[in-house]
């Protein structure tokens, strides 16, 4: 029971990480209403922005961590002129496509400039294990969720308070009500992405922090956790994006756990299976969800 | 020919199994990220009835053709109410599924005093028919070619009949089609069948060349690309995820000069591509110009 | 003689929306009846309905004695419904000739979709060209969609109507867009080629293309049937006239 109590713990701290992640690419679908399969790997460039500073100019927390955001920001923006505002409205399997060969092209940029497996990121050192009467907290974990709460706090206030927030939340609504009321789309879609990949360049940050060290495999990670955690928690809803990830974290960890590492991706992937077949709209996505899906569809 | 453009050609041969797999359903309208699934469902079944169980190459790859087009049917067949997104997620729920029980499935046996059969993560070594038989490279190519030959036969067959139409139909406007009389779920359910049938082929012929595989060459990584594959070559005919393979590998892997870039390189022609043409190189239009030409 | 199509109680609801309600309507083999009503009545929706696309809150559909409501668009389209759109459905990557040969595929058997025989093929050229020459569209045969006039798109879509050799025809404003002159085209096409051996629905807000048409109108408003009769009987009365040419600007 301590067992279980304690995985779910874990399970939560890195299931925020996910939701952040998840969260990312969910503002990038609700604006795009396509998948920016290059997310995880822009983050990576992020990642290794910030290893780089800390190698060679022994950069503490702070920098390491701005690295990271403006790489993951760039990479964003170059993967957002090429792969989506340069393709046509309609055709959003080329911008998937295009973004999976940015995917390949950054990916393998990082592995060219560094060449070895894994390389070292600084981590939050001298923090105490956090003792909660039998269950332990890895001080990493706690740092992740605050923050990850902390984030989401902000994106809220920048989603529901700023003129920007407005016409996001309205692009994702209705493309079509958006630019008839004047909102500047590509601006907005160019911003948003940007916020997304600020989101994950944070989210990047925190795991990278977490595990100490880092490799190129990363950049696939982050995509397929995001996208999972954004599928099981609902399309397209942001409420969703959050428990999606949470629920993948605890799911992971108790599997961890009880079934071992091979355990857990067997279980990992079945639940998902099962869990698109039997509930479509996700755990947090209502009937509008299908209600968006079928909007299209108007005769 | 020497025996690197061989293994090259071999190669690229494949590669188009499963380019054309993830095309068909590209064709029928769905996004599949899980068609690596099937090449390695292709490649053990394959592989376990050829070095385990003995049988001849021939009766191999048949049963790994219908354990595709099976498996390829019963997943499809929850699956396809899912629209878009959710569908593409669960190819990648089942393909990584698969994967990962690969990873854990054992099945040895004694074979001339060999412990011989998929060993988990550690692969499943000494499938070894074709070299026993004698098999050259050049000629196993050659059996390639004529599986590759006799899938685009196939498909040229559904284009004259009106199987490509039905799939294009469903896969464009599927509204549309159920008000023609078309059953969306039955014309789906067949196109996954037949993609995971063609995957499984090239799975069958993967392993007999490779003699060893192992879970971990069935990524993610492999399934997208053969997405990808299709997507620039175009979706206006069956060639066109075939000159996609051409362009990756035959274009930048053989020649060396990209050596350590070909990524890079690769990544940043596709870019271009696919915003001048979204639907690939041979799109539908270049389809249509060509057939205008040819009926003159 | 037995109704082709027996339409009781037919309600339609999207969320608080009644698109159609307790709607009763019958059509004697053979019968073309025209569907006007102002916009958001629920014109569309019965088609919808009709055609399988949308399942009814209550009520039934009768096609030929067969109970039609409910079930899914391909069983409704094989007992013989086809109809065309308001705001065309082409298939705009395939050809004219392809748009017009969807109609054909469901009734072919399914060793057609590996092998159709050359002579079954060059059969079915032959007709689908000389469909297409009934409505002028020939020389497009290979063109796609695009390449149409809005005119040429919704021959080709009542083309397409024809390929598939229904028995009830529904047709939703065949004549939107067009000029008195092209209307004037289009109605001789309907009648000539679509109409003879065949019930129809056709909604329309042209009065023009209605009166050519249907003998008998309907007409809808907020869902609900609110006249039914002779065409100049119908158009003559008050209520029609408020609810109907008060509304709708055309
Ligand atoms: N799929 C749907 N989901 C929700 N509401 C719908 C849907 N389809 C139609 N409606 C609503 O149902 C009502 C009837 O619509 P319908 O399209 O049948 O009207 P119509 O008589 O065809 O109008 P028009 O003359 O403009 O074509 C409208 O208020 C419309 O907004
Ligand atoms: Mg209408």
């Amino acid at each position: 029971m301590i067992d279980f109590v304690q995985n779910t713990l874990d399970g939560l701290a890195i299931g925020s990480a996910y939701g952040l992640l998840a969260l990312g690419f969910t503002l990038i679908f609700g604006v795009m209403r396509r998948l920016n399969m290059a997310f995880g790997p822009s983050i990576l460039v992020g990642i290794f922005a910030g290893a780089w500073l800390h190698s060679h100019w022994s950069a503490g927390m702070i920098p390491v961590f701005l690295a990271t955001l403006a790489g993951a920001v760039i990479a964003s923006a170059y993967v957002e002129r090429l792969s989506f505002a340069a393709i046509r409205g309609d055709a959003a399997l080329a911008s998937m496509a295009s973004s999976f060969a940015l995917w390949m092209q950054l990916e393998e940029a990082v592995a060219r400039v560094f060449p070895q497996r894994t390389y070292a990121f600084p981590t939050f050192e001298g923090l105490p294990m956090l003792e909660l009467g039998p269950l332990f907290l890895r001080p990493e974990y706690l740092v992740m969720f605050l923050t990850a709460a902390a984030l989401v706090a902000g994106l809220q206030v920048i989603l529901t308070r700023t003129l920007f927030g407005l016409h996001l939340r309205t692009l994702s609504d209705n493309r079509e009500a958006a630019r008839v009321s004047g909102v500047n789309v590509a601006q907005v879609a160019l911003l948003t992405f940007l916020l997304a990949a600020a989101i994950g360049g944070v989210a990047g940050f925190l795991i990278a922090a977490t595990d100490g060290q880092i490799s190129t495999k990363l950049g696939m990670w982050a995509t397929m956790k995001g996208l999972i955690a954004m599928v099981i928690g609902g399309l397209g809803s942001m409420r969703g994006a959050l428990i999606g990830g949470l629920a993948l974290g605890v799911v992971e960890a108790q599997a961890q756990w009880y079934l071992g590492a091979s355990g857990r991706e067997i279980t990992t992937f079945a639940l998902l299976f099962v869990a698109l077949i039997l509930l479509p709209v996700g755990l947090a996505g209502g009937a509008e969800t299908g209600a968006r899906a079928e909007a299209g569809r108007r005769l | 020919m020497d025996g690197y453009t061989i293994s090259v050609l071999s190669n690229i041969g494949l590669f188009a199994f499963l380019a054309i797999s993830a095309w068909i359903l590209l064709i029928a309208g769905e996004i599949s990220f899980g068609q690596q699934a099937y090449f390695a469902i292709g490649a053990y079944s394959g592989g376990i009835a050829t070095a385990v169980w003995q049988w001849p190459f021939a009766a191999g790859v048949v049963i790994a053709v219908a354990l595709g087009a099976a498996v390829g049917a019963l997943v499809a067949w929850p699956t396809m109410r899912l629209s878009g997104l959710h569908y593409a997620i669960a190819t990648l729920a089942f393909a990584e599924l698969t994967r990962a029980s690969l990873n854990v499935f054992t099945y040895r046996r004694d074979i001339e005093g060999f412990a011989t059969g998929p060993d988990g993560a550690n692969g499943f070594g000494d499938i070894r028919w074709v070299y026993e038989a004698g098999i050259e490279p050049g000629a196993y190519l050659a059996i390639i070619a004529g599986c590759l030959g006799a899938v685009i036969g196939l498909v040229a067959l559904m284009s004259y009949g009106r199987g490509m139409a039905r799939l294009r139909i469903v896969g464009e406007d599927p509204i549309l089609a159920a008000m023609q009389g078309l059953s969306v779920t039955r014309t789906k359910i067949a196109a996954a069948s037949l993609a995971g049938g063609i995957a499984a082929l090239g799975g069958a012929l993967y392993a007999h060349l490779a003699t060893y595989i192992e879970p971990a060459q069935f990524s993610v990584m492999t399934g997208v690309h053969a997405l990808a594959y299709g997507l620039i070559g175009g979706l206006g005919t069956v060639l066109g995820p075939i000159l996609g393979v051409l362009i990756d590998i035959g274009l930048l892997e053989s020649l060396r000069v990209f050596a350590g870039y070909r990524m890079i390189v690769f990544g940043g022609l596709v870019v271009l591509v696919l915003i001048v043409r979204p639907r690939g190189l041979l799109d539908e239009p270049t389809m249509r110009r060509v057939q205008a030409w040819l009926r003159r | 003689m037995a109704a082709a199509l027996e339409i009781a109680g037919l309600s339609l609801r999207f969320g608080g929306l009644t698109a159609l309600n307790a709607l009763d309507l019958a059509l004697k083999p053979g019968e073309a009846i025209g569907l006007i009503g102002p916009n958001g009545s629920g014109k569309t929706s019965l088609f919808n309905v009709l055609t399988g696309h949308h399942a009814p809150d209550a009520g039934s559909v009768r096609l030929d004695g067969n109970e039609t409501a409910g079930l899914p668009p391909p069983r409704i389209a094989a007992l013989g419904v086809a109809r065309t759109f308001q705001n065309l459905r082409l298939l705009r990557r395939l050809s004219v000739y392809e748009n017009l040969r969807a109609a054909r595929h469901a009734r072919a058997p399914w060793r057609e979709a590996l092998w159709q025989t050359p002579a079954a093929r060059r059969r079915e050229q032959d007709a689908m060209i000389s469909l297409l020459a009934l409505f002028g569209l020939a020389s497009k045969t290979h063109e796609m969609p695009e390449a149409l006039t809005l005119v040429e798109m919704r021959q080709l879509e009542i083309a397409r109507v024809l390929a598939a050799a229904p028995k009830l025809v529904l047709l939703d404003e065949p004549a939107a867009g067009m000029t008195p002159a092209e209307t004037d085209r289009i109605i001789r096409a309907i009648a000539e080629h679509l109409l003879p051996g065949r019930s129809a629905i056709v909604i329309e807000h042209k009065v023009q293309l209605v009166t050519a048409l249907c003998p008998r109108i309907a007409v809808l408003d907020a869902g609900r049937k609110i006249a039914d009769g002779p065409a100049a009987a119908v158009l003559g009365q008050g209520e029609v006239r408020r609810s109907y040419f008060g509304a709708a600007s055309c």
